[in-house]
């Protein structure tokens, strides 16, 4: 249901505001309404310390948790795919909550973070460098000059050449001249070898002789002999690669901290909203005034709440003004709540809308029921789903819902007789699905007349109730009044009684027109009739229940038979019984995994696009209350 | 071979391929767009996933068409059936609208669903309202599949 949102004024002491809002933000009922006229304009708030002390205080805990999240133990896939769907909240209560604040303690492991990714970072540089200088050297190895200097008659040239080049340019060299002396250097798996030649210095050809061939002058950087210092370098990144798995092991060790840490990035977002909605309030020199929505009949425990706090504080109902727009409040509970998932899978209604939930539980878990229904398919979904809820809590409403769901699943399968695919409950069956699917046609179709017929109810009611005669009578009566004609002609087989509905239609239909001009209202009477066309799409839109329902029990049965085609294939006896028994458990959970998300997405589209028309058009805005909703964390009482 | 049993054939092979294809067509689609997304928010593949597959849906749509057609014409499971060329041709027109609908709704579903893994990446929490715009489109198949049913159920071998 929806609760109606009320508009209150709070007026309070300046020097309390603190203390107030802390406690509306752990009340979390009202939603605080800005009195800013532009985010721009912000004066010089109270609180600009404490705001600006939260904000570094977040960024720190969002550094920590993203420098530790590369060093957490990495979850199974399966386990991350469950907890993005449905993620849990670790449970706190406040004073717990405050204590890990006031310990220090995590202030400690974003100190250690720091210092960690500093130490890491300068490892790497150096580790770097050094790769660089060990690249460089290993071409030289080998050489057992430490500094090479030119000659009085003689010019040295010091380069590196691929391999693969080494003979063309010994060749080249031998063609040219014999005057001349050749050192190689180079570890047998480099690529590129190191050289240092000697010639004449009149043979000025040589550089460029060298070069063509593909040689490339290297600077000489060592004053030692290349080997002694490739083997010095390379203890040298050994033991950087001893201190990076020190400190890798260090990160690895507070890396369990993570959930400490997400507490604390919500309890300083907390703060720093609270700082947020000071600002959306209006000051004086020493009061402080603020506008909220608040549920009708939750004001009460926020007063009561309030004066414990100071008796120096104000809450008055003020009027909502025209051109506002309240917050949807839906609040359903057990069952219901389950229910919730479909709506808000759509959005909410409008603040004057009824909420749909009640009405669509009953027609969306029969419409559930008949596109997956299969006996077997439910009493698995029912059993997972009941397992689900258990193991993941927060998300219990959710599983829930298939466990009704499953059990409508198992209802709609014995109906049709199918059990995994098989006639095991043919006794139980009413409607044979594949033999006779018109009857199931026919079925759907009145299932589909009904919702529809209910949707008009709803909406007749509710205007009725909001006071619009012309909405109740013209729009939904009319329609209401056509379709319990369709009911009176199937049972009364009389075709009078369907031609005098539709005429009751048409009139109430120019009646209770909002027009005031004669011809026009008349002409929205007629265009009543073409309202006809799209009842009738919205009827066949229910026939994919049917087909759906197929879906699922055919493509079970095709599972049955190619495992007992493989059972007889085989000829070693156990292997085909285990051969057919996998196909049939991964076939049968494949189906069920595709069925169930269809079902529930065929299911949901019904409700949509053939109920919701009928009495809402939705695009509500969700209440969001000003407070400790975390996005890692749950408040629990103690 | 009789020719209705060709025909037969013709017609669950026709079901079954190019649903098939229209499927692969817009899961390879999607699945590229979402392969992006993954690179920046890893923690989105399930939701993606989900988007992922449902055009996935036609090519079994067309599978479950060609199903009924091979017990039709006693290929499957069933002893062998004399198929007349009549019932052949009735076969094959039959898988018509599933053969069709289910290749072209399957590619444009595809596109839905590729412009909602845009929306998983800026607005997560409205993953949902993607899932169900990508449904719409499904419709047709869902209808299409319907009536190949009906008339296959109808045909008389």
């Amino acid at each position: 249901m929806n609760l109606p949102a009320k508009k209150y004024e709070i007026i309070a002491l300046k020097s309390k505001c603190e203390e107030i809002l802390e406690e509306m933000q752990n009340i979390g009922v009202a939603e605080i309404i800005s009195l800013k006229m532009d985010e721009s304009e912000v004066d010089e708030s109270e609180f600009e310390e404490e705001k600006n002390k939260a904000e570094l205080r977040l960024a720190e805990m969002r550094f920590a948790k993203s420098f530790l999240k590369d060093f957490a133990e990495k979850d199974g896939f399966v386990s991350n795919l469950i907890d993005s769907f449905f993620p849990e909240k670790k449970k706190y209560s406040l004073e717990e909550l405050q204590n890990l604040v006031d310990s220090g303690r995590m202030q400690e492991v974003v100190e250690t973070c720091n210092k960690l990714e500093k130490g890491l970072n300068k490892i790497k540089a150096q580790r770097d460098n050094l790769q660089r200088e060990i690249q460089e050297l290993r071409k030289f190895s080998g050489i057992s000059v430490s500094t090479i200097e030119d000659f009085e008659n003689f010019s040295v040239f010091v380069g590196s050449i691929g391999r693969d080049k080494k003979e063309d340019l010994m060749d080249a060299l031998r063609e040219k001249s014999i005057f001349f002396h050749i050192k190689w250097g180079g570890e047998e798996e480099s690529n590129r070898v190191g050289f240092y030649l000697v010639y004449p210095k009149e043979d000025d050809e040589m550089e460029d002789l060298v070069k063509n061939i593909g040689a490339k002058e290297e600077t000489v950087f060592w004053n030692r002999h290349p080997k002694d210092l490739l083997s010095e370098k390379r203890k040298e990144i050994k033991e950087l690669e001893r201190k990076e798995s020190e400190k890798i092991k260090e990160a690895e060790e507070i890396a369990d901290e993570i959930p400490k840490i997400e507490a604390l990035i919500d309890w300083y977002r907390w703060k720093l909203d609270k700082y947020k909605t000071f600002e959306d309030g209006e000051k004086t020199h020493n009061y402080f005034y603020l506008k909220a929505w608040i549920a009708e009949g939750k004001v009460g425990k926020l007063k009561d709440a309030m004066e414990e706090v100071t008796p120096y504080i104000m809450i008055n109902e003020i009027d909502i003004e025209e051109d506002e727009r309240p917050p949807v409040m839906m609040q359903n509970e057990g069952l219901m709540e389950s229910f919730e998932t479909v709506t808000g899978v759509y959005g909410a209604p409008k603040s004057d809308e009824p909420d749909p939930t009640p009405y669509l539980a009953p027609f969306f878990a029969v419409a559930f029921g008949l596109a997956l229904s299969d006996a077997g398919y439910g009493i698995l979904l029912m059993a997972i789903s009941f397992l689900m809820g258990k193991k993941l809590k927060d998300s219990k409403a959710f599983f829930n819902l298939f466990v009704i769901a499953g059990l409508f699943t198992v209802l709609a399968g014995l109906f049709t007789g199918t059990f995994f695919g098989t006639d095991l409950f043919e006794g139980l069956r009413i409607v044979d699905a594949v033999d006779s699917p018109i009857e199931v046609l026919y079925l759907v179709s009145v299932f589909g007349i009904i919702q529809i017929f209910v949707g008009l109810l709803v909406g007749f009611f509710w205007h009725l109730k909001q006071g619009d005669k012309n909405l109740a009578f013209g729009s939904k009566g009319g329609p209401i009044i056509f379709f319990l004609g369709i009911g009176f002609f199937a049972l009364l087989g009389e075709f009078a009684v369907l031609v005098g509905s539709v005429l009751i239609m048409v009139l109430l239909t120019t009646i209770f027109s909002n027009e005031k001009n004669l011809l026009k209202r008349a002409l929205s009477g007629f265009g009543s009739l073409y309202d006809l066309i799209g009842y009738f799409s919205d009827v066949l839109s229910y026939s994919r229940l049917l087909a759906l329902g197929l879906a699922t029990g055919i493509i079970a049965m095709t599972i049955n038979m190619i495992a007992g085609i493989f059972m007889e294939m085989i000829p070693v006896a156990g292997l085909n019984v285990i051969v057919a028994g996998l196909i049939l458990v991964f076939g049968h959970i494949a189906n069920l995994l595709i069925n169930a998300l269809s079902s529930f997405i065929h299911a949901a589209r019904l409700q949509f696009v053939e109920f919701f028309s009928k009495f809402m058009e939705g695009g509500g805005r969700r209440f969001k209350p000003f407070s400790k909703q975390g996005r890692f964390i749950e408040i629990i009482k103690k | 071979m009789e020719l209705g049993l060709i025909l037969g054939i013709l017609g669950a092979g026709l079901a079954v391929t190019l649903p098939s294809i229209g499927s692969a067509v817009a899961l390879s689609e999607v699945g590229r767009s979402a392969a992006g997304l993954i690179s920046e928010e890893p923690e989105k593949f399930g939701k993606a996933l989900l988007l992922q597959v449902l055009p996935g849906t036609q090519g079994i749509y067309g599978f479950l068409a060609a199903v009924l057609v091979l017990q039709e014409i006693g290929l499957f499971g069933d002893e062998a059936v004399e198929v007349s060329t009549g019932a052949g041709w009735q076969i094959l027109l039959a898988c018509i609208p599933i053969t069709f609908a289910g290749l072209i709704s399957g590619i444009f579903q595809g596109k839905v669903s590729v412009s909602g893994i845009s929306t998983l990446a800026k607005k997560p929490e409205e993953a949902g309202k993607a899932i169900i715009l990508s449904a719409m489109v499904e419709t047709y198949a869902v209808i299409a599949l319907l009536l190949t049913i009906l008339i296959l159920n109808g045909i008389t071998v």
